[in-house]
């Protein structure tokens, strides 16, 4: 029973999201022959064998160069549109050399506060943008297992032959992705982000697309990110104490994906980012060392407080989920995408951890 | 059908054949004038003269040769019967050959066959009394066994209650309280990678 309400939901979020962008016409050429499928549609699509292990062979090994406008939402209705130009030389890893850069805020002029608040940005998270701002399929076999890709037929997208699907999650709770893929080289061209009650969350559209990659320099980023292969030696390099190693049992079908120490150059704090993945989408646990207590000046939280609560701050907003709590001079924060509700107890198991270890 | 020389029988004389043709009234007037029921009261007259007197055995029978005869044939008609062709069939009278050779004899032997029938030796009081005390003996030792098990079974259980009472103690003293509270704004962390994807950093 469970399987068929799924299912009809599918079915009719798909309809809904054909339907809306066929009429809306938000993607620019996109409407065209644009064909919903039933819910039983198949896992690739036929016509160019797209799937979604394609797709992450494609984003390893193929040397590209992309102008896209990346829109911001500010969840009051404020869109930010900046244009950027991404290079990747591909080499068949996850962690090909490449370069993002700000080309401008769309209707800002040159030079202005706001371009150049968002040059900024890119020059502080650059990184950040690239690796975690779009759908990428992170690892295939699980993504296959806790999504379903459904076909919506050809379309043109900046000026080349795509295939438009649509990533269905099994859960509801995580992001609903709408692509068009380059039909040669399987990289998408256009990807937004929804969530369960069809709302776009974020989008990214290609304006131009090129299957190769000159003259690339490597991004020299304000804010350094440093990869490690596990916990223990991203705690090693930091050598702090007070760091929580999250236990496996709460992240359901997520797993560890990425341990990364960044230095935040404005104040010289290391944070500690753990990033676990399901195979596409992902949140983060962020440790702080020498943050200052968030709540310190609430009463409960006095070490001669009868009751001896912990407090754990909640911030909800259609985009994302973030909580935020604090233990033994380390700040803990747990961010993911949209309402993902089982951050709740995944962000109470670490800081009860915390609690007991300290 | 009825032949039709046969009597037509009126409700009188079937009254009289019903009573077992008596003597006297109130039959007499109809015996008088009917000859179907004068002559039945007369041949039984003369049947039950005849019958009364009693009859001679013949000077053979109670020979040993006649009654010999006598058994002989219910004897043979037994066993041309359903009965005896079956048991015939069913029990095999003689014995195999083999069987009778190998039939240990000393079974029959008299010491044997006495003893086989000659039943236990009868039980003294003594050995009632005894018997009886180790009966009772048993029986108690059973009843203080159940009731010894009995014990233990609470006791186990009631120390794992305790145990169980004592683990959940301690450990609902250790786990820390924790309240989620919802806030309005992004709490200001230093570096937030969720917030700088949907907002580019620029809250």
């Amino acid at each position: 029973m469970k399987l068929v309400a799924r299912r009809a939901k599918t079915v009719a979020f798909l309809s809904i999201v054909g339907a809306s962008l066929a009429g809306v016409g938000l993607a620019q050429g996109a409407g065209k022959g644009v064909s919903a499928h039933s819910g039983s549609a198949p896992q690739t699509s036929a016509s160019i064998g797209l799937s979604l292990g394609a797709m992450e062979a494609a984003a390893r090994s193929v040397a590209r160069t992309i102008v896209q406008l990346r829109r911001f939402f500010d969840g009051k209705g404020g869109v930010v549109t900046v244009r950027e130009e991404l290079k990747v030389d591909a080499n068949g890893s996850a962690d090909a050399p490449y370069s993002l850069t700000f080309l401008g805020v769309e209707g800002e002029p040159a030079g202005s506060p706001i371009s150049q608040q968002w040059a900024q940005n890119y020059v502080r998270y650059g990184s950040l943008f690239h690796q975690h701002g779009g759908f990428c399929v992170r690892d295939s076999a699980n993504a296959q297992h806790n999504y379903a890709l459904h076909d919506f037929g050809p379309v043109v997208r900046a000026g080349r032959a795509a295939q438009r699907v649509v990533v269905f999650p099994n859960r509801l709770d995580k992001a609903i992705w709408l692509l068009d893929v380059d039909a040669v080289t399987m990289v998408p061209l256009y990807t937004a982000e929804y969530d369960a009650s069809c709302r776009l969350l974020a989008e990214i559209e290609a304006v131009s697309f090129t299957p190769a990659v000159q003259l690339l320099v490597p991004d020299q980023r304000t804010m350094t990110v440093a990869v490690f292969p596990d916990f223990a030696a991203a705690r090693q390099h930091m050598g702090t104490a007070g760091l929580v190693e999250p236990s496996r049992s709460f992240t359901d079908e997520y797993a560890l994906h990425r341990v990364q120490v960044t230095d935040n150059p404005l104040n010289g704090r290391r944070s500690l980012v753990l990033t676990y993945s399901d195979g596409i989408d992902e949140f983060f646990v962020v440790e702080t060392p020498g943050a200052s207590d968030y709540f310190a000046g609430l009463p409960s939280q006095g070490k001669s407080s009868a009751s001896q609560t912990n407090t754990m701050a909640r911030y909800r907003d259609p985009s994302m989920t973030v909580l935020v709590f604090w233990d033994e001079n380390v700040g803990f924060q747990v961010a993911g995408r949209g309402s993902l509700r089982r951050l709740d107890g995944f962000a109470r198991s670490i800081y009860t951890q915390a609690l007991l270890t300290h | 059908m009825r032949p039709d020389h046969a009597p037509r029988l009126g409700p009188a004389c079937r009254a009289f054949l019903r009573e077992g043709m008596p003597d006297g009234l109130p039959f007499d007037a109809h015996v008088a004038a009917c000859a179907f029921c004068s002559a039945r009261a007369l041949a039984a007259r003369k049947l039950a003269q005849v019958l009364r007197q009693p009859v001679a055995t013949p000077p053979g029978l109670h020979s040993r040769a006649t009654l010999e005869a006598v058994q002989q044939r219910i004897v043979e008609q037994s066993e041309r019967s359903g009965l005896g062709i079956m048991l015939e069939f069913g029990m095999p009278v003689r014995i195999p050959a083999e069987v009778e050779r190998t039939f240990p004899a000393g079974l029959l032997e008299p010491g044997i066959a006495q003893g086989a029938l000659q039943g236990p030796e009868p039980v003294g009081v003594l050995a009632w009394s005894r018997l009886r005390t180790r009966v009772l003996g048993e029986v108690r030792a059973s009843r203080t066994r159940r009731l010894r098990t009995r014990a233990m079974a609470l006791a186990s259980l009631a120390a794992a209650a305790i145990m169980g009472g004592l683990l959940f103690s301690e450990r609902s003293s250790d786990q820390p309280s924790i309240v989620i509270t919802d806030v309005a704004a992004m709490p200001s962390a230093d570096y937030s990678p969720m917030a700088v994807l949907r907002h580019g950093g620029a809250r």
